[in-house]
């Protein structure tokens, strides 16, 4: 009989270390009779029973999308109609079954974001092309504005990992308008930056500044204030 | 509408079961498991036929779940339910597809059997019943084994009464009672949870005249003992949580107690019908010793646990499953609205949950042939660590089932177990 020396409780025969504290159980040198296994090596079917239900929606979009592209390309083809907008839907076609791919979460997390950002850039390149706009839009704003939401999401994501075991009330809307406020700020440098030609953040600092008393009260209320800046706050305020 | 034949094609959820059904997902899939460890390995095509010849003894268990457009709905199926190796996490989510699955499962691993219902077909006290029956036909099978007693098991060859299969929450509603207060909120395990789909099991076997003869000294029942430590238990672990920790956690511990109802009321639905009390302690008001819950849990089951008390609880629930305007929400709006509901209402009153089967039996023809009993609970969030006890032939099992990899509380309340001079065997599925 194998017991636990730090719990005092008897454990199966073949455990090597104890179920309850971890602490590693002595071996006695007992070589009798094997206990049965009681229960086997368990498989998790919840990525399996999930990946099927995804194939389903994914080949099912999958088709829609590749008969829309066999209509659109037919009616190129045989019908001499406006081409440039058969070109848009075409190009909006293939970048939502693109997004829909990356969104349903067949690759790591990085590389779905990764794709999606590929795909924004693609997409607006495409339609910058078919459009053939006088304005360097595509270089000044759509590329300098996915690179931003890019790396806002990126750095997020990673900060989420950190602090996900926490109260999710409390870390989960911080995290969020933390995201907003430094995505604000970018979207208002590069808008400041092609439009007026200098650095002038301006309605950004408005999100920015509520949104840090929103940050300030909600990890107030979970970390409270200590009780030292409590008394000065006290003594300062003659409450 | 009584018309027999129609009546045993399809079967109306019981107003636990429309709950369960709304809120099961992979990581509360609100399926329980009963395990018999044998004395030698499980044959699985005797397990099979017997399986085969008990099961038209319980139609409204040979059902299958169906999507109606308000709510779910058991229907009769043809199709025979199969044993099956264990291969799986334990306790895993029984999907529908198509006719083909059964509310229960019965699986075998070397000298194991184990049963696994889904709680929106039957409860704990129903479960035991067909797994009594089970074995005992499968004995009969492997070794033409023909109990005097069958004690609480289904005579196989009797006529189906009615009353196993009626809905007695309904029948014992009675209208006009006042609903009970509202629960507040608890003390939670802060555990980090496992990946879905994964569920952990961890047994003490302890004996049971041992822990009776120390329950009847500190002057209470069983439950009511082990009640007692699983508090103390919880306590200790928040009394040796760090400083900054500590004072968040000076709140109330509430555990959750199911009452079997049929001992209340003259039923014997092998459906569910079974209420729970929630008695608790507070923290804040300081420390508490074991006199001192046990007090206080013997105070409030006496004054909760009675005829008058229970109904206000069936009532409040019988009342919100019949108002109208709930039951036109179609299905998929109720999926999406229960989980977070029974978060909000139900699961936020209390910390954990015990439960208590009471002693087993089996036919004495079989006891040499039958090692264990064992009974663990649905997997849950909120309520990470769940308890259920059942005591078999001089063993009581303590069976903790989480979804969280921490062994903390058990550490704690098995150590005490101990210290009371109990010898404790532990049994885990964790590798």
């Amino acid at each position: 009989m194998a017991y636990c020396p730090k719990c005092g409780v008897e454990v199966e025969r073949d455990t090597k270390n104890c179920p309850l504290c971890d602490f590693p159980i002595p071996d006695v040198g007992e070589q009798d009779e094997k206990e049965v296994r009681k229960y086997p090596q368990a498989i998790n079917t919840y990525n399996e029973d999930h990946q099927e239900k995804k194939n389903i929606a994914f080949f099912s979009i999958g088709i829609i999308a590749v008969s829309l592209l066999i209509i659109l390309g037919v009616i190129y083809l045989v019908y001499p109609w406006n081409h440039a907008l058969i070109k848009y839907i075409i190009v909006a076609d293939l970048s939502i079954f693109a997004i829909i791919f990356f969104s349903l979460g067949y690759l790591k997390p990085k590389y779905n974001l990764l794709g999606v950002y590929i795909t924004v850039l693609v997409t607006t390149w495409s339609i910058y092309l078919i459009g053939g706009s006088q304005n360097n839009w595509f270089l000044n704003y759509a590329v300098p504005i996915a690179t931003l939401l890019y790396l806002d999401i990126m750095i997020f994501m990673l900060i989420f990992k950190h602090t996900r075991h926490r109260s999710q009330f409390i870390y989960i809307p911080s995290n969020l308008i933390l995201s907003v406020i430094v995505f604000t700020i970018g979207l208002d440098a590069i808008i400041s930056i092609n439009y007026l030609g200098t650095l002038d953040l301006t309605w950004s600092l408005i999100v920015a500044v509520s949104g840090i008393c929103i940050i300030g009260l909600l990890q107030g209320i979970y970390h409270q204030i200590p009780e030292k800046t409590r008394k000065m706050l006290k003594k300062k305020m003659h409450v | 509408m009584e018309d027999k034949p129609q009546k045993l094609k399809f079967y109306s959820l019981d107003n636990a079961g429309v709950m369960y059904t709304a809120i099961a997902s992979s990581r509360m899939s609100t399926v329980y498991r009963m395990t018999v460890g044998l004395n030698e390995v499980v044959d699985p095509a005797m397990l099979q036929k017997a399986l085969d010849v008990i099961i038209p003894r319980f139609p409204y268990f040979q059902v299958t779940l169906k999507r109606g457009l308000f709510w779910y709905y058991y229907e009769h199926t043809e199709v025979k339910p199969k044993v099956e190796e264990e291969t799986f996490y334990p306790c895993k989510i029984m999907r529908q597809r198509q006719g083909k699955t059964f509310p229960f499962r019965v699986l075998y691993y070397n000298s194991y059997v184990h049963v696994e219902f889904n709680h929106s077909i039957c409860d704990g006290s129903g479960g035991l019943i067909f797994l009594q029956t089970l074995i005992i036909q499968y004995f009969k099978e492997n070794k033409g084994i023909t109990p005097v007693n069958r004690g609480k098991a289904m005579d196989i060859d009797s006529e189906i009464d009615p009353r196993e299969y009626e809905d007695a929450f309904k029948l014992y509603y009675k209208e006009g009672v006042p609903p009970p207060p509202g629960n507040k909120k608890v003390y939670h395990f802060p555990f980090e949870l496992l990946d879905k789909g994964e569920y952990l099991l961890l047994t003490g076997i302890v004996p049971v005249d041992q822990i009776l003869g120390l329950a009847r000294k500190y002057g209470c029942t069983l439950t009511q003992f082990m009640l007692a430590l699983y508090f103390e238990s919880i306590q200790e672990y928040i009394q040796n949580s760090p400083m900054s920790e500590k004072k968040k956690h000076q709140q109330r511990i509430a555990i959750n107690v199911p009452v079997d109802l049929r001992k209340i009321f003259p039923s014997i639905t092998l459906r569910n019908f079974f209420m729970s009390l929630n008695p608790e302690i507070d923290l804040a008001l300081g420390y508490f010793t074991r006199e001192e819950i046990i007090e206080q849990i013997k105070g409030y089951m006496g004054l909760y646990l009675n005829r008058k008390n229970i109904n206000r609880y069936i009532s409040r629930n019988v009342r919100n499953e019949q108002l109208i305007f709930l039951r036109l929400i179609p299905l998929w709006v109720k999926k999406l609205a229960m989980p977070i509901v029974y978060k909000r209402f139900g699961e936020r009153g209390y910390t954990s949950g015990l439960s208590n089967l009471g002693n087993v039996s089996f036919p004495e023809e079989l006891v040499p042939y039958i090692k264990s009993l064992e009974v663990f609970p649905p997997p849950s969030v909120e309520s990470r660590l769940k308890l259920v006890m059942v005591s078999y032939n001089k063993n009581l099992s303590l069976s903790f089932g989480k979804t969280s990899g921490e062994t903390v509380i058990e550490k704690i309340f098995f150590r005490k177990i101990r210290q009371l001079g109990i010898p404790v065997k532990i049994v885990t599925n964790k590798r």
